[in-house]
């Protein structure tokens, strides 16, 4: 899990606008970091499998390409 | 059945050959449910609107119709609650939310257009975690449904109120919404049937839902309920109810695919590990072959379905968030703001992770009929709420959520009952496009099973 700081939470809440109260950050502190962290494990998983696997462009839609 | 008190357990499909054998008349069910509902619901919570009137006038309609001869179908005159998050025209629709306290659509989103078009009567709109995204809370517009096996715990969601109302006979069947599971789950935790459907096959809008990776699905008391609702979703082009209520003698014998390692990785409380392995016993009583296979991946789907769902949500939501954010529960305010933290490459990278897995996916599906993992690792909601702030752990979708990121269709089904009465479910997962099969491999185990025929007593929701 990352760490994160209120602190640098509160930073990283301000450069996108969001205009967090003191009970926000309590409840996001930490689910935040944890939430990054399964996002930076994702990438790494998705650069190794991109690297290794050819990911059909035609599975690139939502549901498999099934529509109607 | 005799009395009017029998009547609230009936099966979506046993109404219906009532009303055509003329045992029973629309009203009456209604009229039971209604009583019912006021009865219990304030324990309950289940309901946020009762459509009782507007009930009652369809209800009178459908007999009148059936007097005439005319019948629109199986679901003609059933009545069917519905997730106050998905759009009802002329019935109020909160999400559960106090930003729509007083929102009336004027259009029915095309899933509910879809029953009433089958004759289905839309009888309440049920309780939900706030925009379908959230953690149960007292501060929501209505507080949190309780499970009616055990009124003390809240039910899972984020589909609570219409797994509670099935389960407690207050509804026939209903809608729900599932973005990581919150159909199945709270179906599995009530002891009734729900499905998530193939990515498509039933239209999502007119529903506050993640757009990829949602889906509006039905709950019943049973797999040919939940077949005939679905079949009544997609246009009656998927499912032949008469082959789940009779299944057809397949060609070959089935075989059920069981993802023994990311089960095993994510240490289901041992209650549950228990019935599951009895269910793929029972399987294999009816002629079932039950293998173990190796899915790559799976707990990065769940993973990665989290974050899709946190860069959707707060992408639906940004807007409101900025200029009303006061008006969201304080969790919901939370849990729609994570999102805001991911990038555009977490965001790729989620949906790479899916269309690897959906194609290791698609390829298990050419050997196996289905595959079998239980719904849910944890019995309560107390455990599955404290789980969702941790999703590096896998959390309470380690089993359900990736299958909304590859699309493909997931029943659950009851298979068990934990020594403190709580519901336990299996789920089964099928090729994309494969309800018909998955509830056909469903049906004959549920007959088979006693779980379908259990209710919770009204003397536990009388004393709460």
């Amino acid at each position: 899990v990352k760490d994160l700081s209120r602190a640098t939470l509160r930073q990283l809440a301000n450069e996108r606008g969001l205009m967090l109260d003191e009970d926000d950050l309590v409840r996001l502190e930490p689910m935040v970091p944890d939430l990054l962290a399964v996002a930076d494990g994702l990438r790494e998983r998705a650069a190794q499998w991109r690297a290794t696997e050819r990911l059909d462009p035609d599975r690139r839609r939502p549901g498999g390409g099934l529509s109607r | 059945l005799s009395s009017t008190e029998d009547l609230h357990f009936l099966t979506a499909a046993e109404a219906g050959r009532r009303f055509r054998d003329g045992s029973l008349a629309p009203p009456t069910l209604v009229d039971a449910l209604v009583e019912r509902t006021r009865r219990l619901d304030p324990l309950l919570r289940s309901t946020i609107t009762l459509a009782a009137e507007a009930a009652s006038e369809a209800a009178s309609s459908a007999e009148a119709a059936f007097a005439r001869g005319e019948w629109m179908g199986p679901l003609h005159g059933i009545p069917i609650g519905v997730k106050d998050c998905i759009a009802t025209a002329g019935l109020r629709t909160t999400a559960n939310s106090h930003l729509l306290s007083d929102w009336v659509p004027g259009e029915d989103a095309p899933a509910v257009a879809a029953l009433r078009q089958s004759g289905a009567i839309v009888f309440a709109k049920l309780n939900l975690n706030e925009f379908a995204w959230s953690i149960p809370s007292e501060d929501d517009l209505k507080a949190p449904p309780r499970n009616p096996w055990r009124p003390a715990s809240y039910s899972m969601g984020s589909s609570s109120g219409s797994a509670v109302a099935v389960a407690s006979g207050l509804c026939v069947a209903a809608l729900g919404t599932d973005a990581g599971g919150s159909v199945r789950q709270p179906a599995a935790n009530c002891g009734v049937v729900g499905l998530k459907p193939t990515h498509g096959l039933v239209a999502s809008t007119g529903a506050f839902a993640p757009p990829s990776i949602c889906e509006v699905g039905p709950i019943g008391r049973s797999v040919e309920d939940v077949a005939m609702l679905l079949d009544a979703l997609a246009g009656g082009a998927s499912v032949n109810v008469g082959e789940v209520a009779a299944p057809r003698r397949r060609q070959g014998r089935a075989r059920i695919g069981v993802p023994r390692w990311h089960i095993e990785a994510a240490a289901p409380d041992r209650e549950i590990s228990a019935a599951f392995e009895q269910a793929l016993e029972a399987f294999g009583g009816l002629g079932v072959d039950v293998i173990d296979v190796e899915v790559e991946g799976l707990a990065d789907a769940a993973a990665a379905d989290f974050v899709v769902l946190n860069a959707e949500a707060f992408a639906a939501h940004e807007r409101t968030l900025r200029a009303r954010g006061g008006e969201y529960g304080r969790s919901a305010r939370a849990y729609h703001l994570q999102g805001a933290f991911l990038s555009a490459a977490d965001y790729i990278a989620a949906r790479e992770v899916g269309d690897a897995v959906r194609g290791r996916l698609d390829r298990l599906f050419s050997d196996v009929d289905a595959l079998a993992t239980p719904v849910a690792p944890f019995l309560t909601s107390e455990a599955a709420r404290a789980s969702k702030a941790h999703p590096s752990t896998g959390g309470v979708a380690v089993f359900t959520a990736p299958f909304n990121l590859t699309g493909h269709p997931a029943l659950a089904v009851p298979c068990g009952m934990s020594a403190a009465g709580l519901p336990i479910g299996l789920q089964l997962v099928g090729r994309a496009g494969g309800e018909a099969e998955l509830l056909r491999l469903a049906g004959p185990y549920e007959q088979a099973s006693p779980w379908h025929t259990m209710h919770p007593a009204d003397a536990t929701l009388a004393i709460g």
